[in-house]
């Protein structure tokens, strides 16, 4: 699978439970977890929010979170541990979209530069430029805001595949789910996107 | 536009995202969570284990509770046959307002039990019967729900509006409840979501006395037909919610957690609950 930028830089292993099994006790042990995931989180939160200021928020909770039950965290491996913090993270992000009213300023914002880069796309088309035709000339706020039309599960679904480059595997168990209902559900999300992106691209001017 | 899965991660890994984390917050946050650490450090953790899984792990006593399982079940046949068994009453389960609003949702499920046209028949318990789940501890698969707090499914507010209900995540989800002492269990009865008609599916309700749930489990309702909650084909029937909740026989059974499954509903892959109630007498 292809790689995101640093996004999908793959965490160092932390050798083991044992640095897991400290963190439920030591401070130290756990500063060195969050120096280990904290990037991957906030990366997550930014794929999933978009802005910055509210991924750094998410991100914030996540690991207040985390600070509070991990003494009573029952997982006993590196993969455990990074699961769980998708999880929270995802609802995190999740309960962000759906409790508060930014839903709507999130996709105003991420619509805006989109409109702004359809006359270019239209202008790239009739020069024949077909090289990158329409996939290759989307832009993350454009890509941002079709996603966001979708249910906040499946926007999750979306980030673990194709940001975080997770196995369907790794996400059935983030979200405690079967491997062949992430298969099956992601083939729909997909087709649902892109005909989000198709009506847009039709709308633009 | 990308055609297929390949195509879309082509497009990701072409796109240029911001997001470069900010130092100073990475910095700060480090800090306030270590604070939190240390802060929920000095609660207290109370871990008692409890008397039933001290006894079944030695054989004498193991066996001492066999038997007298084994003499309370022949003393119980021989009084109900003389009929003087305990005087029934029925439940008294205060029901929250009927609310459906909107169109309601495609209900074409397989295996419906159709509706009764009437309200549901008093159900008849020992007297001093009560619901024992009232406030008490809730835990479920998940731990952070996308709406509300798991003390909403014990607090007794059993209403269908935004506000009365929690929303776990998709797919296989799981409540259980945690009564905090054993009791002869009678009827459990809960309400899911009942602003619009939906069915839920593989719903699947157990009780025991084994907080890992391995031994001593009684599935009292089952009505996954494809066995996706993996505890076995069910034939109990699907049912629509509405405000008077699903109504579940307990039949008396002994136990002190309730744990009920769930795996999204005919509206979404979501698993909703509002209020469960568990009808049940101190355990003799």
């Amino acid at each position: 699978m292809a790689m995101v930028g640093a996004m999908a830089k793959i965490v160092k292993r932390t050798d083991d439970g044992d640095l897991l099994s400290r963190a439920r006790t030591e401070a130290d042990a756990l500063g060195q977890l969050y120096e280990l995931y904290y990037e991957r989180i906030f990366r997550f939160c930014v794929h999933r929010l978009f802005i910055k200021e509210v991924a750094e928020d998410v991100t914030s909770t996540v690991f207040l979170e985390v600070a509070r039950r991990i003494r009573n965290f029952k997982g006993r491996t590196e993969q455990d541990f990074r699961n769980w913090l998708l999880r929270i993270a995802a609802n995190q992000a999740n309960a962000y979209i759906r409790k508060t009213s930014r839903r709507k300023q999130l996709l105003a914002k991420a619509a805006a530069p989109a409109v702004l880069l359809a006359p270019l796309l239209l202008a790239k088309q009739t020069e024949g430029l077909r090289k990158n035709e329409a996939a290759g000339e989307l832009d993350w706020p454009m890509l941002y805001a079709a996603i966001l039309k979708l249910k906040p599960e499946h926007q999750t679904i979306i980030t673990l595949r194709f940001f975080e480059n997770l196995e369907f595997e790794q996400i059935a168990r983030i979200l405690n789910a079967r491997e062949a209902t992430v298969r099956v559900t992601l083939h729909r999300i997909l087709t649902k996107l892109r005909n989000h992106l198709q009506t847009v691209s039709k709308l633009s001017p | 536009m990308f055609k297929n899965e390949a195509d879309f991660e082509k497009l990701v890994s072409r796109l240029n995202i911001d997001n470069k984390p900010n130092p100073a917050h990475r910095k700060n946050l480090r800090r306030q969570m270590l604070s939190a650490f240390n802060e929920a450090g000095e609660q207290p953790i109370i871990q008692s284990r409890p008397l039933w899984r001290t006894i079944m792990k030695s054989p004498v006593p193991k066996f001492a509770a066999a038997a007298a399982v084994i003499i309370v079940i022949v003393i119980g046949l021989y009084h109900f046959e003389l009929g003087v068994g305990p005087k029934l009453v029925p439940l008294d389960i205060k029901l929250p307002r009927a609310m459906f609003v909107g169109t309601p949702q495609d209900t074409t499920v397989s295996n419906l039990e159709k509706p009764l046209g009437k309200d549901r028949p008093p159900f008849y318990a020992p007297v001093g019967t009560k619901n024992v789940a009232f406030e008490k501890p809730v835990s479920s698969t998940d731990e952070l729900p996308i709406i509300g707090e798991l003390e909403m499914i014990t607090d007794g507010d059993k209403e269908g509006a935004d506000g009365s209900f929690v929303e776990l995540g998709l797919f296989k989800q799981s409540v259980t409840i945690d009564l905090e002492a054993e009791y002869n269990i009678y009827a459990i009865v809960f309400w899911h979501y009942h602003m619009q008609a939906c069915v839920f599916f593989d719903v699947v309700v157990q009780v025991t006395s084994d907080p890992d749930f391995i031994t001593g489990v009684t599935t009292l309702f089952n009505n996954d037909i494809d066995n996706s909650i993996g505890l076995g084909l069910g034939k109990d029937m699907h049912y629509t919610e509405t405000n008077e909740g699903k109504l579940i026989d307990a039949r008396g059974a002994r136990a002190r957690y309730v744990r009920l499954y769930s795996y999204g509903n005919t509206s979404n892959d979501l698993n909703r609950y509002i209020e469960v109630e568990v009808f049940a007498k101190p355990a003799k």
